[in-house]
């Protein structure tokens, strides 16, 4: 489904994305993993188009999305709840989601959109009118994943979306995808360490200093002593 | 080009660059063609007359409407063969409206232009900065049109002026509201400027002493866009004359809100009025009052005084007002001066200047200065008849009064 | 009560809410372009004044003032494309795009006022455009004019239009969007160089609009220009950047502050009191009344 050749990325002399590849398939949770400043953000950014890689390849769907703009990708199936969770601080939380429908439309598909949200957050229905800015971190990521999930996408990118949360917030967001994963959502779960990608992956990468260290199931790379001693104490 | 030149130099050094060049490109334009003499026949160099005026800024379009005048003159000047035998040049300069400038453009007509005398300003303020470099550098300075009181003030020795001082008008408002109707009730609403305190001072000086009543005094701050609760405050107090001066479009706005609130024109007096003020308050003012020192409905007009109006219109699609007058009248009078003078030296024009009695070639009211430059002062109180459209417009001389400056004591009223 | 003084109150309503009306547009139109695209116009008070002489000169020429205005407003728009496209998309994508607009309209602001002293100058020292209705209604004893009625009818109708369009139209909620997080926005779908377009389009015709709207309500002249720029720009940080209901609460104080204290005072006092109130207000807010 998204295929990544070779990508790279500068920043001035800095190259933050050295030539990385990574493949995800139709319905699956992939993790990527790795220390601050491995070059995540950038990988994740470039697909969502808001970087422009030096070199490399991104494809979807088997098309190249080099010069399709940051607000066409959405309507590609691609969406990205960004580091930070890319939320409108000064709009309800009813309007951060009619943002998250923006390309949908019709006000039809954007109601039902926004009501497949308050069944996975029963929550944010209560606070629909509550500004986004004044909701605590746990129902602010709620309300991200919820508004990176209104345009029904076929690939989801989450990047740090367990950052800062309570673990019983944490353990929420993951019922939530991977009961997603069951109506035929495909995640790239992005972390600094495997609290939430550990339980819900099918497959991870290790990414350190812009490059794929390792790739593998979550269970062999538990079982793999360098990986253990390297990434995944802490 | 020389024009060009002079005026970049007086221009430059001001945080304005951009619009100096565009402004002084289009005025150079304008100004050109006025300074180069006509008639080549004349043997000796040019006499040059330094024209300090506001070509840009606030005071735009008074600058502009005198040179408009000034270019007349000077035209017909040098056409019947200039004076001395020499052609007239008047190198005209732009202050921006800005008393710093006026200086700097001064300084040099005076130390790179070697110019015989100063004249230009249409504003009280530039007027008065020219006046302080004249005065000290022992230049013939011939204010066209400035009213402020302290531009011939005692002491004064090489300015002179043609405008009557703006304390006079007051003061002769005053007497003319008397005649009209004895122990009148007078309302004054004016903006914040020099001009319009002068002339308060004058009416206020005077008012008691022709037993009028002033029920409302009501100063409003320059860039005031509104007057529709002192308009209401000036209906309640029931005026029988209310006296109106507003800078610039304030003055329409006074004029529009009053009559809004159902003051009625023939209660309405407007010291002074351009033709395009007159324009702007409109069919509905007729019946107004205001005073002027030049109009076309004037009775005593020469017949160069017509032909003036005639020609200025067609030019100008507008008739002339006193501010096109005495800037039509200024290269006159320095051919006058000059020709007493017998020669185009500084201390000798203005001792000729002292002793000069002439008249405006328009209307022929006498010119002759007093001892500190002052005129033998004079207003015109006129009736709006009926303002047709934006070109055109009747009035009719009800009243007209002459004085001397200092019948008032004009320079301790205004400092 | 007496007439006289039912008269006073009713003149005093009626300019602070027409003045307020006015300014509060005005500043509107400045918030938006502000607000979204980061841009400080500093020569807004030029644009405003060249609508309100280009209507008048429309006018003069035999049109009626409604066709005038929107005669004006046609080629505000065409107008604002054209510098759009010419100077304003060069900036979107410069990080210190604040500056470098600011001293460029710093510099637009000069060549236009050199352009109108030498023309509109050259014609008249006072404009006004024709009434676009005649007549005056009684309120109680104070007489209003048609025209002014129907000029703080068209303010407020639009800043009212204004308001819900961000509020509740799907590119209304977009251009806050980008206001507030503009990669958000443009994750979310949203062409944030079309908002940015839009905004400025959209702003800029509100503020042709109020300079017509004032030469409607009032004579003006050329010093017009730098007034309005001072006080939309005062009034926009005041009620905070990107806030038509900050612009328009703070253009109300401001049109009652000027139109009070003009009567207990002077109307001297009172341009110095609304300074006096956005300062306090200021103090209380520094980041301004109201959010985006």
């Amino acid at each position: 489904m998204l295929e990544i050749d070779r990508l790279s990325i500068r920043y001035g002399p800095f190259l933050a994305l050295d030539e990385v590849s990574l493949s995800v398939n139709a319905g699956e949770i992939v993790g990527l993993i790795g220390p601050n400043g491995a070059g995540k953000s950038s990988l994740a950014r470039a697909i969502a188009g808001l970087e422009r890689p030096a070199s490399g390849q991104i494809r979807f769907f088997g098309k190249v999305l080099g010069d399709v703009p940051v607000h066409e990708r959405i309507g590609t199936g691609i969406s990205l709840v960004p580091e930070g969770r890319g939320l409108f601080a000064q709009m309800s939380v009813e309007e951060n989601l009619l943002m998250g429908g923006y390309t949908l439309g019709s006000r039809g598909a954007t109601l039902a959109a926004m009501d497949r949200g308050f069944q996975l957050f029963p929550l944010l229905r209560e606070r629909r009118r509550q500004m986004a800015g004044t909701l605590s971190g746990g129902q602010q990521q709620m309300l991200a994943v919820a508004v990176g999930l209104m345009t029904d996408p076929k690939l989801c990118i989450f990047d740090e979306p367990s950052l800062g949360l309570a673990p019983i917030i944490i353990e929420q967001i993951g019922e939530a995808l991977l009961a997603m994963r069951k109506t035929g959502l495909t995640v790239l779960l992005i972390e600094q360490n495997s609290k939430l990608t550990g339980a819900v992956a099918d497959r991870i990468y290790i990414m350190a200093a812009g490059s794929i260290r390792f790739h593998d199931t979550p269970a062999a790379l538990m079982a793999n002593p360098e990986v253990l001693e390297t990434f995944l104490s802490a | 080009m020389k024009q060009i030149i002079e005026m970049n130099r007086a221009a430059s050094g001001r945080a304005l660059p951009v619009a100096t060049l565009a402004a002084v490109c289009l005025a150079s334009g304008l100004a050109s063609g006025l300074a180069s003499p006509v008639a080549r026949a004349q043997a000796g160099a040019p006499i040059k007359i330094g024209f300090n005026t506001e070509l840009t800024g606030p005071w735009t379009f008074f600058g502009n409407s005198c040179v408009a005048g000034l270019k007349m003159a000077s035209e017909e000047i040098n056409k019947a063969g200039g004076v001395l035998g020499r052609p007239l040049e008047f190198v005209v300069v732009d202050n921006q409206t800005s008393p710093t400038q006026a200086v700097a453009a001064s300084r040099n007509l005076d130390v790179n232009d070697k110019v015989v005398a100063l004249s230009g300003p249409t504003n009280s303020d530039t007027a008065l900065a020219i006046y302080g470099y004249a005065e000290q550098q022992k230049l013939p300075y011939l204010v066209p049109v400035a009213a402020f009181p302290q531009l011939t003030k005692p002491g004064t020795r090489y300015t002179f002026r043609i405008e009557p001082n703006a304390a006079g008008w007051g003061y002769s408002l005053a007497r003319f509201l008397e005649e009209r109707k004895p122990g009148a009730r007078v309302a004054m609403m004016y903006s914040d400027a020099a001009l319009m305190r002068a002339v308060v001072a004058g009416f206020k000086y005077q008012a008691p002493r022709s037993k009028l009543n002033i029920v409302a005094d009501i100063l409003f701050p320059q860039g005031s866009s509104d007057a529709t609760v002192q308009a209401a405050q000036v209906r309640a107090a029931n005026p029988d004359y209310v006296i109106l001066m507003g800078a610039g479009a304030f003055d329409n706005v006074l004029n529009n809100q009053l009559i809004d609130l159902g003051v009625k024109p023939e209660q309405m007096i407007h010291p002074f009025a351009m033709t395009t003020m007159i324009f702007g308050w409109g069919q509905r003012s007729a019946g107004a009052i205001y005073g002027t020192f030049f109009d076309h409905g004037l009775d005593g007009l020469t017949r160069e005084g017509k032909d003036f109006i005639t020609r200025f219109d067609a030019a100008n699609s507008r008739p002339p007002s006193y501010v096109e007058n005495y800037c039509y009248n200024t290269p006159y009078i320095f051919k006058e001066a000059l020709a007493l003078a017998g020669s185009a030296d500084r201390e000798k024009l203005r001792e000729a200047f002292t002793r000069l009695k002439t008249r405006e070639v328009t209307s022929g009211i006498p010119i002759a200065f007093d001892k500190n430059g002052a005129r033998k002062e004079y207003i015109y109180f006129m009736q709006i008849v009926s303002v047709d459209g934006k070109r055109t417009y009747k009035s009719r001389q009800i009243h007209y009064a002459e004085w001397d400056a200092d019948d008032i004591p004009v320079y301790e009223l205004v400092k | 009560m007496t007439d006289a003084t039912l008269l006073v109150l009713a003149s005093t309503l009626s300019t602070g809410l027409i003045l307020g009306a006015i300014f509060a547009l005005v500043a509107a139109g400045v918030t938006i372009v502000y607000g979204c695209v980061w841009l400080p116009n500093a020569s807004n008070g030029q644009f405003f004044l060249l609508a309100a002489l280009a209507a008048w000169s429309l006018a003069g020429a035999g049109w009626s003032s409604a066709a005038a205005i929107i005669g004006v407003l046609f080629m505000g728009i065409a107008l604002s494309l054209v510098i759009e496209w010419v100077l304003v998309r060069r900036l979107y994508d410069v990080p210190e795009r604040n500056v470098a607009y600011f001293v460029v309209t710093l510099g637009l602001t000069q060549i236009m006022s050199g352009i109108f002293a030498m023309s509109w100058g050259l014609w008249s020292d006072q404009f006004t455009l024709p009434p676009l209705v005649d007549g005056i209604t009684m309120i109680g004893p104070f007489p209003m004019t048609n025209n002014r009625i129907v000029v703080l009818a068209i303010a407020l109708g639009v800043l009212a239009v204004l308001f819900a369009a961000l509020r509740y139209h799907p590119y209304g909620r977009a251009l806050r969007a980008v206001f507030q997080n503009r990669e958000a926005a443009a994750l979310r779908g949203v062409n944030v160089r079309a908002i940015y377009r839009l905004s400025f389009l959209l702003g800029s015709s509100i503020i042709f609009l109020g300079g017509m709207l004032f030469a409607l309500a009032y004579s003006f002249d050329l010093t017009v220009a730098w007034t309005m720029s001072v006080t939309a720009f005062a009034i926009m940080i005041v009620g905070g950047p990107g806030s038509v209901l900050g612009a328009l609460v703070v253009g109300m104080v401001f049109g009652f502050t000027q139109a009070i204290v003009s009567i207990f005072a002077s109307p001297t006092a009172a341009t110095f009191s609304y300074l006096l109130a956005m300062l306090a207000m200021l103090l209380f807010r520094p980041s301004g009344l109201f959010n985006r």
